[in-house]
This record gives structure tokens, C-alpha cells and sequence, in this order.
């Protein structure tokens, strides 16, 4: 062999050598960080062509967060246009550059279940039945988006309690059994704050698949004062009266409220909320007594029973 | 009579001078310029604050995820064409400064002048990179500081205490972190195996220009390594000249992919220290193979 030659065949040879040293390190490497959540999956063939050429090269180079960046100010561009079908497009491709991210999966759900669906009904200029019918499509993709983001961040309460909340939203099409899943989901993370484990229950209470189990549930939540708020303490009131009716409705609100002025201003509220569609037993009993003992009749402005008939009933057009 | 100093390779001395040298030699090209445009991208950064239609709760978020995003992904551009370029510039300039000629007619070993060379390029990009990490941390914390304040000042004023105290961990969340640092860390550790990389090709080269493409190109395929790795080791419906081919690219170029664990980091993940610690043994793997692949062209080479 030529002396000259020497050198580079060594150089070959060591450089093989060591590759094969590595391969089953950094394969071994590999997995354990795509199990971690530390690395993403390899960009498929259609997301390089979606973000098209340079920005996949640019992708794959190391600044796939960066190229996120850049679909995802196109998204906000196509939703100052209401270009909805873009927008969900340019979402789709933001999150699969960056599926951990929950930001994304939390504005685009946002964007495509709210914002588009609000589009479709009210602004689209559609016939009724096919603008109704648009903004379910838009409500459903939203939820979907959301459902996968928490496929890709199952430890992520935001995104299960940004998903519980848009199924529950009364001019959403509220679906109460799977809003009632997703705030259980977020409250299953241990990390979730007081508030979703209090709009779980609300959720399962007008799920009303077990309404002891709920009232046990809310009685334990009750016993943290953080949780003392008007409309836990409200639907406690009303599941009792569903489950067995108080003898004295007026001792039992004194009992749960402290007082009576604060017992007619929480019930008389929660009594007012009627889009919320939150469980009404011996609601309207409890607020006529307890204004019967002010001295307040029911055609006085200051009553809620007057209050609530003149409260528009909820459109039909979003059951 | 004294005998002279045996002339060992890899003194540490001797080493730290071709280091320093290297070092103002690629600062006087004005590299530092950059962190003024750093500087600049950092505060443009600060206004992509877009998001002001119905949903306040995510703008102070937003905003400090776009300063992560872009002060990282400036800092992977800085690094990347900082360690390509001026590794491939170090020896073709010492051959046309004839510098090189001087330095090989002295008592110095080629190992050491190849360590030196690079460990210049290495502290240059350090500093650089720590200065940007200083920089993006300083704004990150004062804007993380003053988002908390005005969300819960407006957007959560009358929401309840624990509502109040979740936007406001949201916010920290998305600030100065020990795992951002972990990421400019490995941003730095991912440029020490690109110039280590371009210091090879460099060797047999014979234009700068050929190395820095090179360099490029072997940077952009080390991020498919991995996809040719699974190749090689992925089952049925794979054929052999593929499982060939797979291999190879899998046994020559390293794999730039494992440090897009940066990513995670943008996107709010924590990075552990044995990941950082695992990534740093791999580099140091890679940087440590390449010089003494370097050495064994560059050592018997005539110049």
C-alpha cells in the first residue's frame, strides 16, 4: 500500500470502529428520550412537505420550535382573516412540529372550538340549519384537538380542564358526561388546582349519572374552606333536595349557607343561572321562603323570582 | 549540562497558548458583533405579543415562550455556522498567513496544535453562548416578573385565590429555568461535535469552502442519523442495500438529532441532569475521536 494511503485508510477504519461503539449507545439513548418526552418523533414525509422545503430543512436542523414559531404566527394571521380552514391547517402543523407544547394544542383548540364555531353561527352568513350545523363541526374538531394534544401530554391538566370546559360550555353544545371525563382526567394529573376538582363535580352533577357519589364528593370538597364558594355550596343544597328533601328547607340553608341573608344571596344567584343548566332541586322552594321571611314578594324587582322570569330562556340552537 | 524538556505531546501550557491565540485570533474577526444582534432578536422577541383575542390568560405565556423559542433557536444558528465556519477557516488561514509553518518548525506536536485550534473555537463559542444565556436569563426573569404582576393585576384580578395562583405558576413555568440553561449547555456541547466534525474534514481538505460545505452538509444529515440508524435496525420490508446504506450513514456521522432534546426543553419540559450528563459523555466521545482522527491525517501530512 502507498505510504500516502496509510493515513486516511487508518482514519477510516477508527472512525467505523467507533461507529459501531456508538450505534447501540445512542440507539439505546434514542429511545430512553423519546420515552422521556425529550425528543419528538422524526418529521413525517407529509409535515415536510406541509411546511415545505426550507423551513424543513431549517426544521431539521435543530429549530423545529423555531419553525412552530413561524406556522403558528401564520395560524394567528389566518384567524384575524377568519381563513378557519387554514388556521386549523396551519395549527395541525404547528403541533406536530411541537406536540408537547400544550400551548398550541390549548390556542388552537381554543381558536377551532370556540372562535371558528362562533364564526360559523353567527358571522358565516349560512342558512340556520347549515350554520348550525358548521359550528358543531368546528365545536367537534376543536374537542378532537384537544383530545389529541392530551394523547401527546397525558400529564397535562390545563389541556384536559381547557377540554372539560369547552364541553360544558351551554353555547357549545355542552356534552356533560364527556366534560365530566376530561375534568376527572385533569384531576387524576395531582396536580390540577381546587377549581377543576370543583368544576368536576359540577360537570358529574349535571352528568347525573350518580348524584350520592357526586354529593359525597362535594361534601368532602366543602370540608376545605377554599372550596366554600356559592355554587358548590349551592349544588350541595340542590342534590340533597334531589336525594331527599329537607323537612325544613330554611334550617338546611341556614345549615350549609351560615346565614339567611347569605342563603338567599347564593341560592337567589345559582337560581338566576339558568344557561349553566346546574341541577334546580327545591332551589325555587328554598328562595321563595327564605324571601317570604325578608318581607320580599315575588313581583318585587329585588325578588329572583321576578329576576328569573325576565332572564331570556337559552337558545335552542346550541342544544 | 541540562538536557532539553522531552517534547511530550498534549501540555497543558502549551496547548492554553495556541487556545488563547486562536481565540483573539477569530475574536478580532469581530464575532462578537453577534451579541449585539442577539441583543436585538431578544428584545424583538419581547413584542410578539399577539395574542390578544379572548384568551389573556396565555399572552404572558406566550410571550415568554417566544423569547425562549427565539433566543435558543439564535443561539443553535450562532453556534452552528460559528463552529462550521470558523473551524474550517483556522487551517487553510495558518497556511496562507504561513503561520502554520512557523508554529510546525518549532517544538510543537501536531496534537497539540490541533487541540489548541480547536479549544480556541470552543472557548470562543462558549463564551458567546454564556453571554447569551446571561442575556436571555436577565430578560426572561425581569419579563417573567412583570407578566406575573400585570396578569394577576388585570386579566386575574377578581378571579379566586387558586385560579390566581395557577396562571401565576403557569407564567414561572414558561421563565428562566435550570433546564435552560441545561438546553444553551447542550447547544454548546452539540457545536463542540460540529467544530470537532469540520476540523476533521479540514485536515484532508483543501479549500475552506469545501469544509464549511461539508461541514454543513454532515451537520444536516447527522439529523437524520437517527431515522438511518432505525433503517439499519428496523425489521421486515427493509432490503439489504438499504440496511447498507443505513448503516453506514449510521457508523460515519454522528448523530445531531439526540441533542434536540432543546426542544423539549422550549416546549416547557425539564431536563434532567443525566440526560444533560449522558449527552456531555457523548460529545466528549465525539470530540475526543475526532481529534485523533485528525491527528492521524494531519500528522504525517506535508505542507
Amino acid at each position: 500500500m502507498k505510504p500516502r494511503l496509510r493515513p486516511p485508510l487508518a482514519a477510516a477504519i477508527v472512525l467505523l470502529a467507533a461507529g459501531g461503539l456508538r450505534l447501540g449507545f445512542e440507539q439505546g439513548l434514542t429511545e430512553s428520550f423519546r420515552r422521556d418526552g425529550l425528543l419528538d418523533r422524526p418529521l413525517e414525509i407529509g409535515l415536510r412537505e406541509k411546511i415545505g422545503q426550507n423551513s424543513s430543512a431549517v426544521a431539521l436542523a435543530g429549530l423545529r420550535t423555531l419553525v412552530a414559531t413561524f406556522t403558528h404566527l401564520q395560524a394567528t394571521d389566518d384567524f384575524y382573516a377568519t381563513r378557519w380552514t387554514d388556521l386549523a391547517k396551519a395549527m395541525d402543523t404547528t403541533v406536530q412540529l411541537a406536540p408537547r407544547a400544550s400551548y398550541y394544542w390549548d390556542i388552537g383548540g381554543w381558536h377551532i372550538g370556540i372562535n371558528a364555531s362562533a364564526w360559523y353561527r353567527h358571522e358565516s352568513g349560512l342558512p340556520p340549519l347549515r350554520a348550525r350545523a358548521e359550528a358543531r363541526r368546528w365545536v367537534e374538531k376543536g374537542r378532537e384537538f384537544f383530545e389529541r394534544g392530551l394523547r401527546n401530554n397525558p400529564d397535562d391538566w390545563r389541556l384536559a380542564a381547557a377540554l372539560g370546559n369547552l364541553c360544558s360550555d351551554p353555547y357549545r353544545f355542552p356534552d356533560d358526561d364527556r366534560a365530566a371525563a376530561a375534568y376527572a382526567r385533569a384531576v387524576a394529573t395531582g396536580q390540577a388546582p381546587l377549581y377543576v376538582q370543583r368544576a368536576r363535580l359540577i360537570a358529574d352533577a349535571r352528568a347525573a349519572r350518580d348524584p350520592a357519589k357526586t354529593l359525597a364528593e362535594i361534601r368532602g370538597l366543602l370540608a376545605e374552606p377554599r372550596n366554600r364558594v356559592p355554587t358548590l355550596l349551592c349544588l350541595a343544597y340542590a342534590l340533597e333536595c334531589r336525594l331527599q328533601p329537607p323537612a325544613d328547607p330554611t334550617a338546611r340553608a341556614l345549615e350549609i349557607f351560615g346565614n339567611e341573608e347569605k342563603a338567599l344571596r347564593n341560592l337567589g344567584g345559582y337560581f338566576l343561572n339558568v344557561h349553566e343548566r346546574l341541577p334546580m332541586h327545591g332551589v325555587e322552594t328554598a328562595v321563595r321562603v327564605l324571601e317570604h321571611r325578608r318581607q320580599i314578594p315575588p313581583d318585587d324587582p329585588r325578588s329572583f323570582i321576578f329576576k328569573r322570569n325576565q332572564v331570556p330562556p337559552r337558545p335552542d340552537e346550541f342544544r | 549540562m541540562s538536557r532539553p524538556a522531552p517534547n511530550r505531546p498534549l501540555d497543558p501550557r502549551r496547548i492554553a497558548v495556541i487556545v488563547m491565540h486562536t481565540f483573539t485570533q477569530l475574536a478580532r474577526m469581530k464575532v462578537f458583533y453577534f451579541l449585539g444582534l442577539f441583543a436585538v432578536i431578544l428584545l424583538g422577541s419581547n413584542l410578539f405579543n399577539i395574542q390578544t383575542f379572548g384568551r389573556p390568560d396565555l399572552e404572558g405565556i406566550d410571550v415568554l415562550r417566544s423569547i425562549r423559542s427565539w433566543s435558543l433557536g439564535t443561539m443553535t444558528l450562532f453556534s452552528v455556522v460559528l463552529a462550521v465556519v470558523a473551524t474550517a477557516l483556522l487551517l487553510p488561514k495558518d497556511v496562507e498567513d504561513r503561520t502554520l509553518y512557523t508554529i510546525l518548525a518549532k517544538p510543537v506536536p501536531r496534537l497539540d496544535y490541533l487541540v489548541g485550534k480547536l479549544g480556541g473555537v470552543l472557548l470562543l463559542i462558549f463564551v458567546s453562548l454564556l453571554a447569551m444565556d446571561l442575556l436571555m436569563t436577565g430578560v426572561l426573569a425581569i419579563r417573567t416578573h412583570l407578566l406575573v404582576g400585570e396578569q394577576l393585576r388585570t386579566v386575574a384580578a377578581d378571579w379566586p385565590a387558586d385560579e390566581r395562583e395557577a396562571l401565576r405558576r403557569a407564567i414561572l413555568d414558561q421563565g428562566a429555568s435550570w433546564s435552560l440553561h441545561g438546553a444553551a449547555l447542550a447547544v454548546f456541547l452539540r457545536a463542540a461535535v460540529i467544530a470537532s466534525t469540520a476540523m476533521l474534514v479540514s485536515t484532508f481538505s483543501t479549500s475552506t469552502l469545501f469544509t464549511t460545505i461539508t461541514g454543513f452538509l454532515i451537520y444536516f444529515i447527522g439529523n437524520f442519523q437517527a431515522d438511518a440508524r432505525a433503517m439499519y435496525l428496523g425489521g421486515a420490508g427493509t432490503g439489504p442495500l438499504e440496511k447498507a446504506a443505513g448503516l453506514a450513514v449510521a457508523l460515519v456521522f454522528p448523530d445531531f438529532q439526540l441533542f434536540n432534546v432543546i426542544d423539549a426543553v422550549i416546549e416547557g419540559s425539564t431536563l434532567p441532569p443525566a440526560a444533560l450528563g449522558m449527552l456531555a459523555g457523548l460529545s466528549a466521545f465525539y470530540v475526543v475521536l475526532h481529534l485523533f482522527v485528525s491527528w492521524l491525517v494531519f500528522a504525517k501530512k506535508e505542507f
